[in-house]
């Protein structure tokens, strides 16, 4: 009994296997936004602007969550497999959040490792007039803490609406799944 | 009498949406498979063999009639009941596999009983006998885009029955193997002891098939 609450674990680890090409491209193109954005958020003097951190943080979650909708809409044969052989909606939505929000926090450390530094050495080097609260105030903790955070957040938001996708997608009959993807 | 009965199909209305207008598959048909028996459903290409296995299976829903499996009224459960149902009483063998390619042949079978949560020894020696009984242990491990489409017939054949389903259902078996393939498989539905007992439907165009099956029924394709 104990192992039928760890199925949805179980089942995104398969899920991982089986779409690890995607999976990898998916992680790249997250790693690219999160690093863009890491650098213009501190370029752009990160909380202290708060219009131009707003877009960028809507601009970026945009990203994410398209990136990791993408993964969600290429899952779709596996989801009529897991179906068919018996897993229930609510298993396939919670093992396809628990893969989304992985994959989107791996991709976006990696890109906050890459984006944070050049976006230090940017900051540090080119001479932007930064007011009083901007990240060159900020200790470097601080900034990465800010960057993750944010991050964190774009990833959430990617994955709970690949997981309600999947969810409202899993109603449809199995041979429907298959049928639309072959 | 309906203990007699694993399946029983009555008034079946099945229709699907075409470009123009609605196709019916199946207007009102009553079916039914004895509990043990082999059964072969022949038909032209169209006359719904598919959609049968997939009404009885729940992979898909009539507009009306009653379908029971094992005494249960499947079109009247919601979803999440009929797959659950559906893992523990049927196994499928699909006609295009449907197994995924990047798993080995060993996690493919492993599937069902991970999705039914059965634990990891219990779940090993399952597989292992699925692999055995089904003659593809030998290429476990290797992937199922490594290994010919009369294997992964076979793999697809070993995945339905690992859950020891009373029922199994494939869908043209047979469809794309050669002569001596088909005998194989053919030889392993009539005389596997893992499905001594079981219900077997095979939807098919050969006669090699038929002549197997103890029961033949025959599906009509209705004229436009």
């Amino acid at each position: 009994m104990a192992f039928r609450n760890m199925t949805p674990i179980w089942l995104a680890v398969k899920d991982f296997q089986t779409t690890w090409f995607r999976v990898k491209l998916v992680i790249a193109t997250i790693i690219a936004i999160t690093a863009d954005f890491a650098i213009l958020f501190m370029l752009m003097n990160g909380w202290s602007n708060p219009i131009a951190t707003a877009l960028l943080l809507i601009l970026a979650s945009v990203g994410l969550s398209a990136a990791l909708l993408h993964l969600t809409k290429r899952t779709f044969y596996e989801m009529g497999v897991f179906k068919a052989l018996g897993a229930s909606r609510g298993t396939i939505a919670a093992s396809l959040f628990i893969k989304l929000f992985i994959t989107g926090l791996v991709g976006s450390m990696i890109g906050v490792v890459i984006g944070v530094p050049i976006g230090l050495f940017f900051t540090a080097y080119i001479s932007i007039p930064l007011p009083a609260g901007s990240f060159a105030s900020m200790a470097p903790l601080e900034v990465l803490l800010s960057t993750v955070l944010s991050c964190i957040l774009g990833v959430l938001v990617g994955a709970l609406a690949g997981g309600l996708l999947t969810w409202e997608r899993a109603k449809l009959h199995v041979s429907e799944i298959l049928v639309n993807v072959k | 009498m309906s203990n007699d009965f694993v399946v029983r199909m009555e008034h079946v209305k099945k229709t699907y949406n075409g470009y123009a207008k609605k196709i019916n598959i199946f207007t009102d048909i009553s079916f039914q498979l004895k509990r043990g028996e082999f059964v072969a459903v022949v038909g032209p290409t169209g006359c719904g063999k598919t959609t049968l296995i997939n009404l009885i299976a729940g992979l898909d829903r009539p507009e009306s009639g009653n379908i029971f499996v094992d005494g249960v009224n499947i079109t009247k459960l919601d979803d999440n009941k009929v797959v659950e149902l559906r893992g523990r009483k049927i196994g499928v063998v699909f006609q295009i596999h449907n197994l995924l390619p990047n798993l080995s042949v060993y996690e493919n079978v492993e599937l069902p009983l991970g999705i039914q949560g059965v634990n990891g020894e219990e779940r090993k020696s399952r597989v292992n006998e699925a692999l055995e009984t089904a003659n593809v242990s030998s290429y476990a491990q290797r992937k199922i885009t490594t290994i010919s489409v009369g294997e992964r017939q076979m793999v697809a054949i070993a995945r339905a029955i690992v859950t020891h389903p009373d029922i199994i259902l494939m869908d043209e078996p047979t469809e794309y193997l050669d002569p001596f393939t088909t005998d194989m498989v053919l030889a392993f539905i009539k005389s596997s002891n893992i499905l001594k007992g079981k219900t077997v439907l095979v939807t098919t165009h050969r006669s090699k098939v038929t002549k197997a099956a103890e029961r033949v029924t025959a599906l009509k394709k209705k004229l436009p």
